[in-house]
């Protein structure tokens, strides 16, 4: 009997941690999507309408398009697989309020790399985007006490700094702004890196206690709303963008495309993710490989000049993030005691 | 509006305190109370919560080759689940009043 019990702990176990092999899985595979979406955001905010305003032509992509788009898919998917009622629910305590503080720093960080990537590109703005998983990784490490100082970590850290530094050095080609443009494009994503880091630990500690499903359905209203509301009242040039955006047929359709990719890299690599394989290794690999692809896609697909060094630099910064979350023989069960 | 089916599973577990509760008897509890669809993800809910440390598993015990866990609340947790989630009333909503012990033994007919 002991024995037998004994095999199903063992088991047990396995299964544990094959969650959370899976929450990194597919962290990785849905890195493609993300590349798709914001690559193709990348492309669009230089063309018209949305280029009528320098450089918030970006964040009204975001609000007109993206967010509506993914919030529509993401209740077509709430209502399939049955859980839409739990959306609703979250309200009876007060831990609901958690959700704005998660909404808020992804809208943030949303806005932040719009504009940067009218000043600096996709394929630039995407590899530096991608260290929002790093900067998460630290604070949830930090607040959880999760300990991530090892010589993999150490080496990590150094592959990924010289990978923005060649990243850097390769932006001053592709980029399509140069001088203190640029330098503006990089300040302000690096701004995004921290909102989106500080929404991965948020994400890491609400989806404890409620479904990643709601929280991310919070985290979309309060995107489109709050960031609606900022944008059309600060921005009335944002109001003619969006009338014109449309009015255009094949815009819609593109903005279906980065809205419908967008959020499936949202769900499945990032909400998902985290909730499955915790902060710092679904944060950190969702970021990381997503944001490769945007490099990637941009330099491959969507006509951003190729270049070696960014492709070069971000494969160091791949290295130096997978670093981070290698720890074979452990489990993450029992880390946050 | 019924509280989130995460918000009542811990509140049981909240009022059954030191003793903890068995899966089976949070099942019981609140498969009345719910739907298919969030009950489903009660064993893997309790696995998580006590994976990232809300909980911890006190006996484990066979029942025809499935493993079946106890649960409690780890202590430290206590206070921000009482501020947080207000447990009472959760339970209270759900019209499980009682030591929710009490009531898995009445659901049993014990």
């Amino acid at each position: 009997m002991e024995q037998r019990l004994k095999e199903l702990l063992d088991s047990s176990m396995k299964a544990d941690s094959s969650k959370t092999r899976m929450g990194m899985i597919y962290a990785i595979l849905a890195g493609p999507a993300l590349g798709l979406a914001l690559g193709l955001l990348g492309l669009m905010v230089g063309k018209a309408p949305f280029n009528l305003e320098y450089p918030t032509g970006g964040w009204a992509i975001v609000e007109v398009f993206q967010i509506p788009f993914a919030l529509l898919a993401f209740v077509v998917f709430a209502l399939c697989i049955g859980n839409w009622r739990e959306i609703g629910r979250i309200w009876t305590s007060r831990i609901a309020w958690w959700t704005l503080f998660t909404g808020t720093g992804g809208f943030l960080g949303d806005i932040c790399y719009a504009c940067s990537v009218v000043l600096i590109g996709g394929a630039v703005a995407g590899p530096i985007g991608g260290l929002y998983g790093l900067v998460g990784a630290v604070i949830v490490s930090s607040l959880y006490k999760e300990n991530i100082k090892r010589w993999s970590t150490l080496v990590g850290l150094v592959l990924t700094s010289i990978g923005i530094w060649i990243v850097l050095g390769g932006a001053s080609l592709v980029s399509p702004t140069h001088g203190i443009y640029m330098l503006v494009g990089v300040l302000i994503i690096i701004g995004a890196t921290l909102t989106w880091g500080m929404e991965n630990f948020s994400i890491a500690a609400g989806t404890d206690l409620m479904a990643p499903e709601t929280v991310l359905f919070y985290r979309l209203l309060f995107t489109l709303v709050i960031g609606s509301i900022l944008l059309y009242v600060l921005f009335p040039v944002s109001r003619h963008m969006a009338a014109l955006a449309f009015a255009d047929p094949k815009l819609v359709t593109f903005g279906a495309v980065i809205g419908f990719s967008w959020i499936i890299w949202m769900l499945m690599g990032y909400y998902m993710g985290i909730a499955y394989a915790g902060g710092v290794r679904g944060g950190v690999l969702a970021g990381t490989f997503g944001f490769f692809f945007i490099a990637f896609f941009s330099m491959t697909i969507y006509n951003v000049p190729f270049s070696y060094t960014v492709i070069f630099g971000s494969i160091l910064l791949f290295a130096g993030a997978a670093l981070f979350v290698t720890e074979p023989k452990e489990l993450l069960a029992s880390k946050r005691n | 509006m019924k509280p989130a089916f995460k918000y009542a599973v811990i509140s049981a577990l909240y009022q059954a305190e030191e003793e903890g509760l068995w899966e089976y008897e949070i099942y019981s509890l609140l498969k009345d109370k719910y739907e298919k669809a969030a009950l489903c993800s009660l064993r893997e809910d309790l696995v998580g919560f006590s994976t990232i440390g809300w909980l911890s598993v006190i006996a484990i015990r066979e029942y025809q080759g499935t493993m079946l866990r106890k649960f409690r609340l780890q202590q430290r947790h206590k206070p921000f689940i009482e501020y947080h989630l207000s447990p009472e009333q959760v339970l209270a909503s759900l019209g499980i009043n009682d030591d929710p012990r009490v009531l898995v033994a009445m659901g049993r007919g014990e």
